[in-house]
């Protein structure tokens, strides 16, 4: 067999940091020109705002400092939406995988319902629920809930045959069975079908309060932003946007890994 | 094992994996239990509707929203409609696909390219299509090219991952072979290079075509007078939320059918390569 | 072959004092340790050992996939630097690709001498001829045997006429029907070429039927702890007693 080469460690310990030197690199020449052109006033258009300015807009300036509501309710909203949607997608999902008759009826119509791109429910929904809470809640949960049925759905398919038919042996009653058997099995993909569902009603809900623009929220930040011509408060509200994902997507990472190795051992 | 507790099995698996054992009436069940509940939910609708339960602006009779889609089809707004946004799709699309495949070559041949435009791109794509809405609009307004440009990073995205890993995986063995035949750089790249990640290219490629379509409708929803994505927002304008529900049944199957075609596409290239791991 | 550094005419390919560590852990870890040997043209030897002892190591650095090594390696009496057209490797799975033909693989092996298409097809074909697949040139390497891939392997080492034919362990994922098949038509293809052949093996037989010596490597760090020359007259008889003889001395070497 040919033998595996091990790299000699200080020459890849090497190697690393002057990988992370590289990527440092374009980031910090654009700050550097940054600071260099525009914060300096050579350059001066609405649109490049110094870097003092967009860092300090969440702090000294009195618009600026609204993110912080901002992002309270919108967290509120992803969390109530995420406990709605993910329920409902994680106990449907069980549920059709328990009983083929209920799985026949409702699968194909909500497969069918997911063709619609989750955005165009907005206008329904507002039509429905108007322009408060509910709507934006309603959308939220609607954009938890297909991520979450369907990796249920799936890891509840793939449950091999045998585990049912120790199920049917055991004579375990329908309670026990979901608890002691589909759950723990099901698991891995149900938690994969949680993370993203997390991420999804996250962009729903700043999507949804973007589109909406009324009320307090992360989206509605943006839209106030982008009416009054900031494009410092413009990125704050991106920045807001894309490190909430961000920490959503490791936090989630991380205890849901935590879940199934703990499952595994 | 007894005969009762065979039937219990049947009834409480449903290993959707297993083929179907249809007995004839059984089968005919089966088969239209999928209508079942569509079925039971039009009948609601059309009893809500027809007393009056909801105003109609909340929820139109069901003949009416068939009345406005068969109307709408005839004036030809559909189709213009369509035609609006296959065509943003299309240009996005292309500029999209273009240069992500050329970034995503370019950062899996090269590791310097990779160091240093990595935790750049990292933090680009980190920000959702509906995060660049804004920015492009403060920077381009609400014209043409705004609708374009959210669809080419939606495009972008999904294939400079795909290309550049799919290039990253090409087995070992395949380059070291390459070497020890010192192949010229051009034939590796279109002997090696190309054919072996060429599954993770399309996959991006059918990744990017979704998320192209996600991503109109989003931004024609949000920022544009026409498209299949207006549509329902100019319908909710009007209180016409039988136009809203028609907008809603066009996107929905517009989706479905982008959908099929890439299938299709998969499934006709993959009998033209012949199979390898 | 010789194992000495003593300096005769220039050999075909000559390795001395050739060594290589890796570090781990800021430690040394020698992997092979001086090996020295020289082999005349045309001369075809077989490098035995257990896993491990460094003999695919070896091979790699006479290739010139890897260049971190102390000591010389010397063809014609010039160093090596990197993969050269004078060296064909033949490895143990035959990475063929599979998106090529048979002959679009065997191409491969010309290209980087840059041929006029019709002498390069002309060459294509001659090579198949010689391995025994004319029928197979448009076959995908995923239609043929295992034998039959690693013999169009071999054709594409082969195919830009190399000095020197590298291969290791070429038949270790073949059955052994397979494998004795190709031997003999190895031997076949040698003595129509008569390229200066290394193989490498963990099969003390496939050593003994195929070489003209037998070099033994001890792992930990690679050596070469012995060389038999096997006098044998061809086509080998493997009931031959002197066969045997010959087998059970290697594996002597071996267990030492």
């Amino acid at each position: 067999m040919t033998e595996t080469a091990l790299p000699a460690s200080r020459a890849s310990r090497a190697r690393i940091s002057s990988r992370a030197w590289r990527g440092a690199a374009v980031p910090a020449a654009l700050v550097l020109g940054w600071l260099a052109f525009v914060d300096s006033g050579v350059i001066r258009t609405p649109l490049l705002v110094p870097l003092r300015t967009i860092l300090g807009a969440p702090f000294l300036d009195p618009d600026g400092r609204q993110i912080w509501l901002a992002l309270a309710a919108s967290l509120g909203r992803v969390v109530a939406g995420m406990a709605i949607g993910s329920t409902a997608g994680v106990a449907l999902g069980i549920a059709l995988g328990l009983s083929r008759p209920l799985q026949r009826s409702v699968a194909p119509t909500l497969h069918t319902l997911r063709q619609i791109a989750l955005f165009a429910w907005i206008p329904l929904l507002t039509a429905w629920f108007g322009t408060g809470e509910t709507a934006k809640v309603a959308f939220i949960s609607l954009s938890a809930f297909f991520p979450a049925f369907l990796n249920t759905e799936q890891g509840v398919r793939a449950i091999p045959r045998a585990y049912w038919e120790t199920a049917a042996v055991l004579k375990l009653r329908p309670w026990r069975r979901v608890t002691k058997m589909v759950l723990p099995a099901a698991l891995p993909s149900i938690l994969i079908g949680l993370e993203i569902a997390l991420l999804t009603a996250w962009i729903g809900t700043v999507g949804s309060e973007y589109a909406i623009g009324v009320g307090r929220g992360v989206g509605a930040f943006l839209v106030a932003a982008r009416e009054l011509f900031r494009m410092d408060l413009v990125l704050v509200g991106v920045v807001a946007l894309a490190l909430v994902g961000y920490a959503f997507n490791r936090a989630s990472r991380r205890i849901f890994s935590r879940i199934v190795t703990w499952r595994d051992r | 094992m007894t005969a009762r507790t065979d039937v219990r099995l049947d009834r409480i698996a449903a290993p959707a994996a297993s083929a179907p054992r249809p007995r004839n009436a059984g089968a005919w069940r089966s088969a239209l239990l999928p209508l079942l509940l569509p079925a039971v939910a039009l009948c609601a609708w059309q009893l809500a509707a027809s007393r009056g339960w909801m105003a109609p602006q909340i929820l139109p009779a069901p003949e009416l929203v068939l009345a406005s889609f068969l109307e709408l089809l005839e004036s030809g707004d559909i189709a213009a409609n369509f035609a609006v946004s296959l065509h943003r799709i299309g240009l996005g699309f292309g500029i999209g696909a273009a240069l992500g495949l050329a970034t995503g070559i370019a950062l899996g041949v090269s590791d310097t390219a990779r160091d240093y435009a990595d935790p750049l791109l990292r933090a680009l794509f980190a920000v959702p299509s509906i995060g660049w809405i804004p920015i492009l609009i403060l920077i381009f307004g609400i014209a043409e090219t705004l609708k374009i440009l959210i669809v080419a990073k939606a495009v972008f995205v999904p294939i400079v991952i795909n290309t550049s890993q799919g290039i990253r995986d090409i087995p070992h063995a395949y380059l070291e072979a390459a070497r020890a035949l010192r192949l010229r750089p051009w034939t590796r790249f279109t002997r090696l290079v190309l054919p072996a990640s060429l599954g993770p290219v399309f996959s991006g490629v059918r990744l990017g075509l979704g998320h192209a379509f996600i991503a109109l409708i989003v931004v024609e929803m949000l920022a544009a007078t026409e498209g299949i994505g207006y549509m329902m927002v100019w319908g909710r304008k009007q209180f016409q939320t039988d136009v809203v529900i028609v907008g809603m049944i066009v996107v929905g199957l517009a989706g479905f059918a982008l959908d099929r075609v890439l299938l299709g596409i998969e499934k006709t290239l993959s009998r033209w390569v012949p199979p390898h791991d | 072959m010789t194992t000495s550094s003593s300096v005769h005419a220039p050999a075909a390919l000559s390795l001395r004092r050739v060594g290589k560590q890796y570090t781990v852990d800021n430690q040394p870890l020698p992997v092979l340790d001086r090996i020295s040997l020289d082999l005349k043209r045309g001369e075809f030897l077989s490098i035995v050992g257990a896993s491990g002892c460094g003999k695919s190591t070896l091979l790699r650095l006479v290739a010139g996939l890897d260049s971190a090594f102390d000591g010389e390696i010397l063809i014609d009496g010039r160093p090596v630097a990197g993969p050269g057209a004078e060296r064909g490797m033949v490895f143990q799975d035959h990475r063929l690709f599979p998106w090529l033909t048979i002959a679009g693989n065997v191409a491969l092996g010309l290209d980087s001498l840059d041929l006029h298409a019709r002498e390069r097809d002309a060459r294509v074909a001659a090579m198949l001829e010689l391995v025994g697949l004319p029928a197979f040139a448009t076959a995908y390497p995923h239609q043929l045997s295992g034998g039959m891939a690693q013999r169009a392997a071999i054709a594409r080492a082969l195919v830009s006429e190399p000095d020197i034919l590298l291969m290791d362990e070429p038949f270790g994922a073949l059955d052994s029907l397979t494998r004795v098949y190709l031997q003999e038509e190895l031997l076949r293809i040698w003595s129509q070429r008569q390229v200066t052949v290394i193989v490498v093996t963990h099969d003390v037989e496939e050593a003994v039927y195929l070489s003209d010596t037998v070099a033994v490597m001890a792992p930990r760090p690679g050596r070469i702890v012995g060389a038999t020359t096997v006098d044998l007259p061809r086509p080998r008889d493997r009931a031959d007693p002197r066969f045997g003889e010959l087998k059970s001395a290697i594996l002597g070497q071996l267990r030492r």
